[in-house]
């Protein structure tokens, strides 16, 4: 299976990437290379029934009861932050 | 003071014949005279370390200590380190402090071992040359033009030079083994769910596993010990006990069974490369192990299997790094998307973008089925593989990687050749099986590994079967000549 320009610029938009307009063509390229050797998965001949392998040991996720454990450290972790104001995280402008 | 392991090493602390502050400043010293030709380091702790190795030395003063106590190690900069920046060779988190330890780090201070400075990565893990950081490639210690491996390649060769004892790292499809097999050293991935993944920056969470880089088998299980265990933070973590790997290290190889995979003697595998692991399997052998060749049918699809389901799983992981709570953070947003775009586009390098565009493709709408669906369904036919072979051996013995170490820039435009590099390692990863490497050889000067895979939660056999092999052969004994040793 190959990959195209337009399927490229649609991942990239999904993966909130930018791709300049003069490598869309090398990704492309790049990409369709990959997707070709991947692509040999199909040719697996899977016994009938054969399920998705999620965990290597298929685990079941643990559960705990739903007490309040952590305590408050908002002040901790936005110290590193890019810009926040009374304790909220600043970004542009989210409703036109 | 460079051919001490760290048993020697705590010996001399107890007997007060060297300090912990000594042992720190001589590993520093080191540090600062010779990383330049490396760069295995990103960041150093050098304060830190005076400091722990100060607490360290008062804590045997007063008392029992563990064996770590006092030993110096580096943590591959994907281990996040209350205080010190973290930032996984990427410039998206070349700003990032983080404000807590990961488990691994948590354990290894716990045990008083002393943190030297932060080992260089492929960036986000993802390589398998560490030629993909924001901070420069790290070079092999055996011949300075040629790559250490990746993505752990910092670490490895970190204790190849001798720049540090002990190492941590990460392995999601070879990343601890295969740099240990191209710098010469002996590293383990543990079984997935041995060692906790809390505050190890995520890649691919099905695989991702912590495991120590040592120079011997021995090294690795003191830190092994350390590092293993249950962590209720860790929603995959498993919770049995730790068992003492050292104290079973000299336990006999007689009787045990190991088998030798056909699939992974392919045309790919270079003749010297096979040579370390059939020298190996004699050796096994005088050491009174019976070898039998197994099948593992499905091994020519652990590639294709991998660079799915990772860059799958690495497409939601590495969609946190948006600029908003941390990171990087573009220049005067315009506005969300292109915050969001400007942001990522900037900070991410290359391979990164290429596995996020690759995994975003596979998870889309049409194409889920027929790649991410297929790819995890073929994973669970590789693990029966393994599941089939352990009911008639113990232990499989393979090699580790095609070959000895690659000249930097090699295969920089050929990155289906570079994840070929992956394909012994790969179905373990997969499996979700413990797995070593360990020096088996040489060609022309420069390294040779073979890699021993396990059962389940079987770390312990591993770490005897290498001791017992390093007991009975010199592999692993030698040192890169800038570090003093010969070439051999």
């Amino acid at each position: 299976m190959s990959i195209s320009e337009e399927e490229v610029r649609a991942a990239a938009f999904l993966a909130r990437l930018h791709i300049d307009e003069e490598s869309v063509a090398a990704v492309t390229r790049t990409l369709g290379d990959v997707l070709a050797m991947v692509a040999r998965v199909q040719e697996a001949d899977l016994p009938k029934g054969t399920t998705p392998l999620t965990h290597p040991r298929d685990a079941r996720q643990r559960l705990r009861a739903d007490e309040v454990r952590e305590e408050d450290q908002r002040s901790v972790l936005q110290q590193g932050a890019p810009q926040v104001r009374e304790g909220f995280y600043l970004v542009p402008r989210t409703v036109e | 003071m460079l051919e001490h392991g760290v048993q020697e090493l705590a010996r001399l602390l107890a007997t007060r014949q060297l300090s912990s502050v000594e042992l720190t400043e001589y590993y520093l010293e080191r540090i600062e005279r010779l990383d330049e030709r490396y760069n295995c380091f990103i960041s150093l702790s050098g304060e830190e370390a005076r400091a722990q190795a100060a607490a360290a030395d008062a804590r045997r003063a007063a008392g029992t200590v563990s064996p770590l106590c006092g030993i110096p190690l580096a943590h591959k900069d994907i281990y996040c380190t209350q205080g010190v920046r973290t930032s996984c060779a990427s410039r998206m988190l070349d700003n990032f402090v983080p404000p807590y330890d990961a488990t691994v780090v948590a354990a290894c201070r716990q045990a008083g071992a002393v943190m030297l400075g932060k080992t260089n990565m492929d960036e986000f893990a993802m390589g398998s040359s560490n030629e993909n950081s924001s901070y420069g490639a790290v070079r092999n210690p055996w011949d300075l033009t040629r790559v250490p491996g990746g993505s752990s390649g910092g670490s490895a060769a970190a204790v190849a030079a001798r720049l540090t004892p002990l190492a941590t790292g990460t392995d999601t499809g070879g990343s601890l083994r295969q740099p240990a097999a191209l710098c010469g050293v002996t590293a383990l991935k543990p079984t997935y769910g041995r060692v906790s993944r809390h505050g190890m920056i995520a890649f691919a969470s099905s695989l991702d596993q912590g495991g120590p880089v040592a120079r011997d088998a021995a090294d690795a299980a003191l830190l092994l010990e350390a590092m293993a265990g249950f962590d209720p933070r860790d929603s995959t973590s498993e919770d049995r006990p730790v068992p003492q790997y050292h104290a079973a290290l000299e336990d006999s190889l007689a009787g045990v069974r190991i088998g030798l995979p056909q699939e992974y003697f392919n045309e790919r595998l270079a003749p010297e490369a096979a040579d370390a692991v059939h020298q190996a399997a004699r050796e096994y052998e005088r050491l009174g192990a019976r070898l039998k060749e197994i099948q593992l049918p499905h091994t020519h699809l652990a590639v294709p299997v991998y660079y799915i389901l990772a860059p799958a799983e690495c497409s939601a992981n590495l969609a946190r790094y948006d600029g908003v709570r941390y990171g990087h953070r573009c220049d005067q947003p315009a506005g969300m998307q292109d915050l969001y775009m400007r942001t990522r586009s900037e900070a991410f390098g290359e391979e990164v973008k290429r596995r996020i565009l690759v995994g975003t493709y596979v998870l889309s709408r049409g194409y889920y089925d027929a790649y991410y669906v297929q790819a995890q369904k073929v994973r669970r036919l590789i693990r029966e593989d393994f599941r089939s072979a352990f009911a008639d051996v113990d232990l499989i013995l393979a090699p580790c990687a095609p070959g000895a170490a690659f000249p930097l820039g090699e295969k920089a435009a050929d990155p289906i050749s570079m994840y070929y590099q992956d394909e012994h390692t790969l179905g373990a990863s997969l499996a979700g099986l413990p797995a070593l490497a360990m020096p088996g050889g040489f060609a022309d000067g420069l390294p040779l590994g073979v890699q021993l895979i396990a059962p389940d939660f079987a770390e312990g056999a591993l770490l005897t079967a290498a001791h017992r092999f390093q007991q009975a052969t010199s592999w692993h004994l030698q040192r890169p000549p800038e570090t003093g040793g010969e070439a051999p």
